[in-house]
């Protein structure tokens, strides 16, 4: 994690305060942005959201025009090609002449140059059609489906629950900043942040499905056990859920538990919190309506940001837990060069990551009126 | 070999001759010997059984992957004859069959009121449409079963009778890409389905097997099957069978997952659990159902070329330290012949038994000395004898060893690893210099013909031994193919094998064994059949067994009552 040291530093005014709150600390210096990323990473928040939302759009289809452009051609630079592995190197009954391997091309229209193929991709995708998978000769649009479901109830429950525990424990913890609870869960978050994540994957396997039992090995779910009762279906589906998610959320709640946790720190001298104080506001109001919320802009921004780390987690948590979502996908159509699937596959992250920071640009401006318009 | 006695009797006269030595009439079946042979005859409740899933492919005769998915697409379409444990032939959609005197034309009698799954009639058509199809489909080369180029014409002669005409006789014609295991499909589904491969709809998957696909889960690797309960043959056996996808079958064997669960190459100490467990019955298969050898480039020249350095090679590698070391035991040296050990055709060539002084000795005598003073040796032509190994990704303690024993020698290997996809590309494109090739499926009825996929110079697959013209080799290769009186066929086989020993374009290093454990509680009638599954695949998910509940004959085990 390449923000977590600058993340962990506590805040100036915090690191020796033992009262809870400290009205006198000041805010840091350089403001939240520049506490809490590092080079390279800009806030896309005030700039952007003041551009217009025509303009706004614009740029995004620029990238996205940019990103699909990199997703046909990022495939094809990978050593090897679709159809070398296909060809099964075990056994010597998989004939592999040069008229076969010329047909194959023909037929999965490898042949044809790269510009044609691109262009063939491009008015695919105009079209809604995301092409053939070669390893598995379905149309990509159907597997993405089969295995989009899984993937999207995995992040976002592992999301919601991170959320929940990192946020809450994040201004907990900056209330008291400096009390040994502070330090506890600053020294445990700060621990589990840079585990990485297939390693407590494994750890987590090992321990709860291995030794002591408690969940399955792996799957989405029981094969084959019939969809006669939904509710013990639903029950059977959140069985082999409860530990990846529990892992990818694992690592998501450690971010958002130093995000907030810092950037309430920068919150707590602020007037607004003296002044609610002075109003006799209760404390619980004051910490999470007030202070919390205002800390939320950096959250939103920064969730937005993180996605596609999340997406990584993912890829090895399912792969790990034989989770049949769209990392276990990606990972096989990379082992098999499988080019439809990869490009279906990058599409669909590429969408979902631009939309979440554009979404991410149109709700700064909702929770800070100061960047709009 | 009850089996190839019986089919010489088939191919060496004409005239009309049942299929069924072992059609399990009803004296047969209850004489004590078949009882023996089979095991079981008490009634049982019909069962359903685990097995160790794994994505294979859509399990039509035109999609699916590799062996396993072969094995996955037998159980809902079927052939004209196929094997029991015993590998013997019997009459399985075909009743009976006749063969005319030239040994080139074979005609079929089907058996009477044969259905399609959807209830069509299932005629001679649809077999010789079957024939035709393959042929007018680009198919991908891991559906390992196509038929043969040399069966030139399939007729339907009327409902009942179809004609094999063959460019010339034919040894495999009852096995390998033959009527042995050439999965017949129904002509009314796939006429008007235009790319064969291309048709994963669970609806096109219209049989005439004793099963019927559920479901299919992509990736995942899960298939479950359910019985067709109206099959010619009477109410299969086993009701349902279920691939479920496990990370590792012995554990989900272990876990109560799974009523059966394959190894290969396992040490000793792994099956011990196994073996000391009483509800449980370990099934060994012979070693050679898999395999690595090492390959030299031949067409690179110099010493690659030079058969007094690949000798040398040869005996500087203690095979049978890598039995024991990499597999406890459980495995053979590898074969410079090729063939295994426990194969029909093996016969016993020169082995180069680990002898690091006569290796030595040899690139000594061969113009190879140790003139610089890093140890390597350099040729007559003053080259280096420095290699690079390609090796597939995560490089397997095979390769790591290889690369120290020659390295004692005088010959430095730098090993490259390479993921599957990348390493395919480089050894197709003859892109090597040495290379660690793994293969598999040489204890099988196939076996005979993979010499010719290896060692012909007239063939390109991935295990062809690079680089390799010997025009003899190449002349007895074709000359087996086409031998049906076997005894001409081994003696033609031991031929090649002792001149590929002698030659050695490559060494096959080592063939690991294989292990069933199956849990008899279940069911009891667990086997490996003799020559493969479908005369192709070492696996023990026989339909046959599943069917009949036996591992011979066709009758079908009494069932208990209700279930």
């Amino acid at each position: 994690m390449r923000q977590s040291t600058t993340l962990a530093r506590p805040s100036p005014s915090g690191a020796d305060g033992r009262t809870v709150p400290d009205p006198s600390s000041p805010r840091p210096p350089g403001g939240l942005e520049g506490e809490l990323l590092c080079a390279g990473e800009t806030a896309p928040g005030p700039g952007a959201a003041r551009r217009s939302p025509p303009r706004l759009l614009a740029s995004y289809a620029v990238t996205v025009f940019a990103l699909l452009t990199l997703n046909f051609f990022l495939p094809r630079a990978m050593p090897s090609d679709p159809i070398s592995a296909l060809i099964d190197a075990e056994s010597p009954s998989y004939v592999q002449s040069a008229e076969l391997r010329a047909e194959l091309e023909r037929y999965y229209d490898l042949d044809r140059p790269l510009v044609e193929q691109y262009m063939a991709y491009l008015g695919g995708l105009v079209q809604g059609d995301l092409g053939v998978s070669i390893r598995y000769n379905q149309p990509v649009s159907e597997l993405i489906a089969d295995r989009l479901p899984w993937t999207l109830l995995l992040l976002t429950s592992s999301m919601a629950l991170a959320a929940a525990v990192g946020l809450a424990l994040g201004v907990h913890s900056a209330w008291r900043r400096g009390q040994r609870l502070d330090q506890g869960l600053l020294t445990f978050f700060l621990a589990l942040h840079n585990l990485p994540v297939f390693f407590v994957a494994s750890l987590a396997l090992l321990v709860f499905s291995v030794e002591l039992g408690w969940v399955p090995l792996g799957g989405t779910n029981t094969p084959f056990r019939g969809l006669d009762d939904p509710l013990s279906a639903g029950l059977d589906i959140a069985h082999h859920l409860v530990l990846p998610a529990v892992v990818v959320a694992a690592g998501t709640a450690s971010a958002y538990y130093l995000i907030m946790r810092s950037s309430l720190v920068g919150e707590l001298g602020a007037d607004y919190l003296q002044l609610g104080r002075a109003k006799g506001l209760r404390e619980r109001r004051l910490k999470y309506r007030y202070a919390g919320r205002n800390s939320l802009l950096v959250v939103v921004t920064w969730s937005a940001m993180r996605l596609e780390g999340l997406v990584t987690a993912s890829v090895l948590v399912e792969t790990v837990f034989a989770y049949q979502g769209m990392g276990r996908l990606m990972f096989d159509a990379i082992s098999f060069r499988d080019y439809p699937v990869l490009q279906g596959c990058f599409l669909l992250l590429t969408l979902i990551v631009v939309s979440a920071n554009l979404l991410a640009d149109l709700l700064y401006a909702r929770l800070d009126p100061r960047t709009a318009a | 070999m009850r089996r190839r006695t019986f089919l010489l009797g088939g191919l060496g006269s004409a005239g009309l001759l049942t299929l069924g030595a072992c059609s399990g009439g009803d004296d047969e079946a209850t004489t004590p010997s078949h009882d023996a042979e089979s095991g079981n005859a008490a009634p049982l409740p019909r069962p359903t059984l685990r097995l160790a899933g794994g994505d294979v492919g859509f399990p039509s005769p035109f999609a699916y992957r590799r062996g396993g998915g072969y094995v996955m697409a037998t159980m809902i379409y079927d052939t004209l004859v196929w094997k029991d444990a015993s590998g013997e032939l019997l009459p399985w959609l075909a009743e009976r069959f006749e063969t005319s005197d030239d040994a080139r034309i074979h005609t079929f009698t089907l058996r009477p009121d044969l259905r399609w799954h959807d209830g069509e009639a299932l005629t001679a058509r649809d077999v010789a449409f079957t024939f035709d199809y393959f042929r007018s489909q680009t198919i991908s080369p891991q559906v390992i079963i196509q038929p043969l180029p040399e069966i030139e014409e399939v007729v339907a002669l009327d409902e009942r009778t179809v004609e094999f005409r063959l460019a010339t006789t034919l040894a495999p014609f009852f096995e390998f890409g033959g009527v042995g295991s050439v999965l017949i499909v129904p002509e009314h589904v796939w006429s008007s389905v235009p790319n064969a491969g291309a048709a994963t709809d669970p609806a096109v998957l219209v049989g005439s097997g004793p099963y019927r696909l559920e479901s299919y889960s992509p990736g995942e690797g899960s298939y479950l099957y359910t019985a067709h309960d109206d099959y010619f043959l009477g109410t299969p056996f086993v009701r349902r069978l279920e691939y479920r996808p496990v990370g590792d079958a012995l554990t989900g064997l272990q876990a109560g997952e799974l009523d059966a669960a394959t190894a290969s190459g396992v040490v000793p100490a792994v099956l011990e659990p196994f073996r000391a467990n009483p509800e449980l019955e370990v099934i060994e298969a012979p070693p050679g159902n898999s395999g690595s050898g090492l390959f030299w480039n031949l067409a690179r020249g110099g010493a690659l070329a030079d058969v007094a350095f690949r000798r040398a090679c040869a005996l500087a590698i203690d095979r049978q330290d890598l039995v024991e070391r990499l597999h406890g035991g459980n495995a053979e040296p590898g074969n410079p012949g090729w063939i295994p050990g426990a194969n029909p055709f093996h016969v016993d060539v020169e082995q180069y038994d680990f002898d690091p002084a006569a290796a030595e000795a040899m690139l000594d005598g061969a113009g190879y000395l140790r003139t610089e003073g890093d140890g390597v040796r350099q040729g007559p032509d003053g080259q280096p004898l420095r290699f690079t190994l390609l090796a597939t990704s995560p490089v397997s303690p095979v390769t790591e060893l290889v690369v120290s024993a020659l390295g004692a020698i005088g010959v430095e290997l730098t090993t490259q690893a390479l993921d599957t996809p990348t390493f395919n590309q480089r050894v197709i494109a003859r892109d090597s210099e040495m290379s660690i090739i793994g293969f598999g499926g040489m204890n099988t009825d196939h076996g005979p013909d993979y010499l010719l996929q290896v060692y012909s110079s007239k063939t390109e697959t991935t295990q062809h031994a690079q680089g390799y013209v010997n025009p003899e080799v190449d002349r007895l290769c074709d000359l087996q193919n086409t031998q049906v009186d076997r005894a001409e066929r081994m003696e033609t086989t031991a031929e090649i094998q002792r001149l590929i020993a002698d030659d050695l374009p490559l060494l096959p290093l080592v063939y690991p064994a294989s292990f069933a454990i199956v849990d008899p509680r279940t069911f009891d009638a667990w086997y490996y059949t003799e020559g493969g599954v479908g005369s192709t695949v070492p696996a023990i998910d026989n339909k046959h067994g599943f069917v009949t509940g036996r591992r011979t004959g066709l009758d079908i085990r009494p069932m208990a009552e209700g279930s």
